[in-house]
Parts: structure tokens; C-alpha cells; sequence
């Protein structure tokens, strides 16, 4: 079959033309898409790592490590379209700023009117064994001494204590009753908002303060400790 | 779509087809009788390079602090993958552990892992040993690093995944691969019971005292309920190990420990959690007339065994029939020769 070069310019043409129709699809999709921050702050800075932070009249505190998982995202936007993240997992470190945004794939055009997740990872991922990208265990979240993912990690240091006691370490997670520690957590973002920064913050100071530091300084294993401390946890996020 | 059409792509699908079942039997098989396996075969579908791979980190002491202890310094082939003359197991720097070293074989078919079965997955457990400060000393995170930087293991991760990237769920999936071809099921009780051979009468007499005495919780073909028991044992004063309530944090659990099995029984020694007994002798007198009691005790040692001297003679001539010569002397299981040459 032999095409005039009439032809062929034509169909050259109508090729360009989709792919640039799909390719403004696609880059327009991609500006559409919802991005949720989870921001760990001290009262409203974002909390850097060594840093000391005034936790008290008499005390401050630095940061080493925290990271905790956010899992079972779940968006509903104020024309009540629904998104449902569901198997992934974001793990946010404060050694890594990348990990703060998690980009979904919901292309909401209204602002979001709610926000449902889970702190932590759920039992049934927990007893499929290990997983890839940020459940990959070499992230430092499985626990080596039993199996487990740990839901959140919070290693400090109090600067009025000596020793030993001066150090906090929060292993915090558990998968199976009565010791089950991941949160579920909802949040009604301010109706008619223009915003669409869909900030969760989540204060350390706030869930310090709620925590008699010089009684529990270290939970390290699945427990009514861990599960009490996962849910003041829950209690210090909340929408910005 | 007509009939002469059809039949080519008939004929592709059985050929993959037939190539998946051989491939499956070749790399895997469930014994006749056996029941399915617990291991998740979807998660991590085996290869002969995934396989190759993680025999080659099993036998690499790379994976401790110091590369001086490997999973194979505990786990050694020529004692059903269990650790001879150490009732407790010596680690890194010669440090010694709380828990004798258990063989290692038909791990796709174990629940729980661990004597107090605080790993619940195969792809999780080679991180206890690892991170163990008695055991390896090392961390995930840097082994990961080390193998890296090797470019033997940079063709091997290739060779295996089709590209060089070593991420801890491939390290880790790679020795669950190896580990779950430790399979046993070729010993004179298997070739009896497929009616290849037969007993002899002294083991015939120790199979029905097995039967009555032992089955309840070394049941065939496993020769383990893969349950926890508290099988009367004195607690030991200086170690304190409390077992399975160490991790359920129950006291119904207090001094359960997993039931082992008993297949290469013979080579596995020294026995029981702690490694307290060096003989098989040892162990029976244990169970005829040293029970501890105990709230947690066995239900199956709540009523005295008897035995006589004749008995447990006669018990342990059907205990060395579970001897898997082909199992543990198979050199595709033995350390890998250019494991020598491997930097």
C-alpha cells in the first residue's frame, strides 16, 4: 500500500496532535493531585533532628529519631468524592524532609472536607511477613527481636537527666490483641475553606507533655504501655 | 474465533503450563501425604538463582558485625542444620547465647520460628540472629551496604532479580529461598511408610511405644504439632527463660516452648531449648522420671510414662530410623566452594 505524502502529513499531524492532547492530560492530572503533608513540629516549628527544644521551664529535649508510618489513607473531598489509598504506606522520618509529602493519585477539584488514617501499620499487613519500599525492613521499622512492624519510632534525650535515664525510647507498635497499637485517626478539614495546603501536623511537645517522662522513658516491646503511648500519639495530631 | 485458530494457543498454554508444574516439582515438592505447606509461595515464587543466592548469604559470615560468624557457624549441614557439642550456641567475639541453636529443615511448613515462636514469619526471622548482640551484632541496614559493595554479590542480586539493586526484602527473600529447600523426607520411616522397606522388629516396637507415648506432640509426618508446650523441664536458674510468655506476656504461656521436630533427631544433639541434654538416653529419662510440675505442664505429661530400659532402647532404635542421609550429606545444601573466591 503506498500513502501520497499528502496523507502521511496529515496522519503526522493528527499523531502530534493526541500525543500532545495526552501529554496535557496527563501533566494536568498530575497538578490536580492531592498532596497531604504530615509535618512533625515542636509547637509550630518543624522539628530538626539534634536540635534542643524547650520541653519545660526547667528542661529542654533533642530529637534523634522519629519516624512513624501513616497507612489506609482515606480523602473525602466537599463534593463528598472519596479516595481510598489503600495499600500503601508512607513512613515519615524527620531525616528525610522528601518523606513529609505524600502524593497521592486522587484528583479531587473541590478542597477536602475529610481525612481518615491509620498511625501505624494494620495486623493483617503485619501477619502477610515483610514488604517492599517503605516496609522494606531495612528501613529500621521491623522489629528484629520478635515480628513486627514498629508504628512509630521516638528516640530523645532530656537534658536534665544523667545517664541512662536521660535517654527516651519509644518502640511503639504491636499487632495482635489485646496489645494491638496502630490508631485510626479522622479529621474534618474547616468547611469552605480556600486552602489547599492539607496540612496534619503531628506535636511532639503536645505528646511529650502528656507523658511522665521520668516513669516511662522506655517501651520498647507490644504492651499496655505501647498501646496507652499509641494513643496519645493519635491525640497530638491534628489539621492545620 | 474457528477451531484451527484456537489450537495453536491450546497448545502454548499447555506447553507453559506443563513448564510452570516441572518447575514448581523441581524446585519444590510436597511430599506424598504431607500436608500444604504455611509458606507464602505467592510472596516469594523460588528460582534456581533466588535459591543459589541465598545459600551463598547463608553460608557468608559478611552478614556479622566483625564477617567472622555466618548463619551456617550455628546452623551446620552435617548436624541437621543445628549446632553440635554447644548447648548454647557461641556467636560473635565467642559470646554465648540463651537458646541452643535448633535444626533447620521443612521450614516451609513451621508456623512460628524461634523456641518461643516470637517470629511468625520465615522472611523475618534471618533479622533476630542478625541484630542478636550475642549472635552477629549487625544490622540490616549495613549488611545491605556491604552487599553493595561487592561485586560478586552485584552479578549474584543480577543473576537472581534481572537488575543490581539489594534492598533488605530481597536479601531477606533470597535466604528465605534457600532455607525452604532444606527439605527431609527421605529417611527410613518415609521409605517404610511408602512401603519401600520395612522396619525391623526392635523398630517396630519402638514405633508403637512412639505412637503411644510421643505422636501427641511429635506428630507424623512433621514430627511436630507446631504447637507450645511446657514438657516438664526444671527452669534453668541462670538463664530464667520464661519461653512463649516472653512474647504473648500471658502466664498461661509461662515455660512453653515450640515443639521441635524430631527428624534427624540422631544428628541434632545436644536437645531441648537450652541444650541441657547431650544424648537421647538423657532425654527420655527426662521424660519417664523428671517431670517438673508446673501449672503450664503438657496435658500429654500429666500421666507418667513408663518405660523400661528395654523400652527406651527399643524407642530410640525407631528415633535414628527419621535419619535423612540424603537430606543431610546433599551437597546442593553444603557450603558453596566459590563462596572462597568471592571478593
Amino acid at each position: 500500500m503506498r500513502l501520497s505524502f499528502k496523507k502521511i502529513r496529515l496522519r503526522y499531524f493528527f499523531f502530534t496532535f493526541y500525543l500532545l492532547i495526552f501529554f496535557t492530560a496527563i501533566s494536568q492530572r498530575k497538578n490536580d493531585l492531592v498532596e497531604i503533608k504530615f509535618l512533625p513540629v515542636f509547637e509550630n516549628e518543624i522539628v530538626m533532628p539534634g536540635k534542643y527544644y524547650p520541653l519545660s521551664q526547667n528542661d529542654s529535649i533533642t530529637i534523634d529519631v522519629l519516624r512513624f508510618y501513616i497507612s489506609s489513607l482515606k480523602l473525602i473531598d466537599q463534593n463528598n468524592n472519596c479516595f481510598f489509598d489503600k495499600p500503601t504506606f508512607h513512613l515519615i522520618d524527620i531525616r528525610d524532609t522528601n518523606s513529609f509529602f505524600v502524593r497521592t493519585t486522587a484528583t479531587f477539584t473541590h478542597n477536602l472536607e475529610k481525612i481518615e488514617f491509620v498511625l501505624g501499620i494494620d495486623s493483617l499487613t503485619n501477619t502477610n511477613g515483610i514488604g517492599t519500599g517503605d516496609l522494606d525492613p531495612a528501613k529500621g521499622m521491623y522489629w528484629t527481636w520478635q515480628s513486627g512492624y514498629i508504628n512509630m519510632k521516638l528516640e530523645a534525650n532530656l537534658k536534665s537527666m544523667a545517664g541512662e535515664n536521660s535517654s527516651i525510647v519509644f518502640h511503639l507498635g504491636g499487632f495482635l490483641p489485646p496489645f494491638l497499637a496502630c490508631q485510626k485517626l479522622i479529621f474534618e478539614f474547616e468547611k469552605n475553606t480556600t486552602s489547599k495546603n492539607n496540612v496534619i501536623v503531628f506535636d511532639i511537645k503536645k505528646y511529650l507533655s502528656a507523658i511522665d517522662l521520668k516513669d516511662q522513658h522506655k517501651v520498647m516491646s507490644p504492651s499496655v504501655k505501647a498501646v496507652d503511648l499509641s494513643k496519645l500519639a493519635a491525640k497530638s495530631f491534628s489539621v492545620k | 474465533m474457528k477451531s484451527k485458530q484456537v489450537l495453536p494457543f491450546l497448545f502454548i498454554f499447555f506447553i507453559l503450563g506443563t513448564g510452570f508444574v516441572f518447575l514448581k516439582n523441581e524446585l519444590f515438592i510436597v511430599p506424598k501425604g504431607w500436608p500444604r505447606p504455611f509458606y507464602n509461595f505467592k510472596t516469594n515464587s523460588l528460582t534456581k538463582e533466588k535459591i543459589k543466592l541465598g545459600r551463598f548469604l547463608f553460608y557468608d559470615p559478611i552478614l556479622s558485625r566483625d564477617s567472622t560468624i555466618s548463619c551456617a557457624s550455628c546452623h551446620s549441614p552435617y548436624n541437621a542444620f543445628a549446632h553440635s557439642d554447644h548447648a548454647l550456641s557461641h556467636g560473635i567475639d565467642d559470646k554465648i547465647g540463651t537458646r541452643n541453636a535448633p535444626a533447620l529443615m521443612n521450614l516451609a511448613w513451621q508456623k512460628n520460628f524461634m523456641w518461643d515462636g516470637a517470629v511468625h514469619t520465615l522472611d523475618a526471622q534471618p533479622l533476630a540472629p542478625l541484630h542478636n548482640l550475642l549472635e552477629m551484632d549487625e544490622k540490616i541496614e549495613n549488611v545491605i551496604l556491604k552487599l553493595r559493595r561487592n561485586k560478586k554479590y552485584q552479578q549474584q542480586f543480577r543473576r537472581a532479580f534481572g537488575d543490581t539493586i539489594v534492598s533488605g526484602e530481597r536479601f531477606l527473600k533470597s535466604l528465605s529461598q534457600f532455607l525452604i529447600t532444606l527439605n527431609s523426607s527421605n529417611s527410613k520411616y518415609d521409605s517404610v511408610m511408602r512401603k519401600e522397606a520395612k522396619f525391623t522388629e526392635q523398630e517396630n516396637t519402638g514405633y508403637s511405644l512412639f505412637l503411644k507415648n510421643c505422636n501427641s506432640c511429635h506428630t507424623a509426618p512433621l514430627f511436630t504439632n507446631n504447637s507450645f508446650e511446657n514438657n516438664g523441664l526444671l527452669q534453668d536458674p541462670v538463664l530464667n527463660d520464661i519461653g512463649r510468655a516472653k512474647i504473648t506476656l500471658q502466664l498461661k504461656d509461662s515455660f512453653l516452648f515450640k515443639v521441635p521436630t524430631l527428624r534427624n533427631i540422631e544428628f541434632s544433639a545436644p536437645y531441648m531449648h537450652d541444650g541441657r541434654f547431650k544424648n537421647l538416653l538423657e532425654v527420655l529419662r527426662h521424660y519417664t522420671s523428671g517431670i517438673h510440675q508446673s501449672p503450664t505442664l503438657s496435658a500429654s505429661l500429666q500421666a507418667k510414662i513408663n518405660l523400661s530400659e528395654k523400652d527406651r532402647v527399643d524407642l530410640i532404635a525407631f528415633l535414628l530410623t527419621l535419619t535423612d542421609k540424603s537430606f543431610l550429606f546433599n551437597a546442593n545444601n553444603s557450603f558453596p566452594k566459590e563462596l572462597l573466591d568471592k571478593n
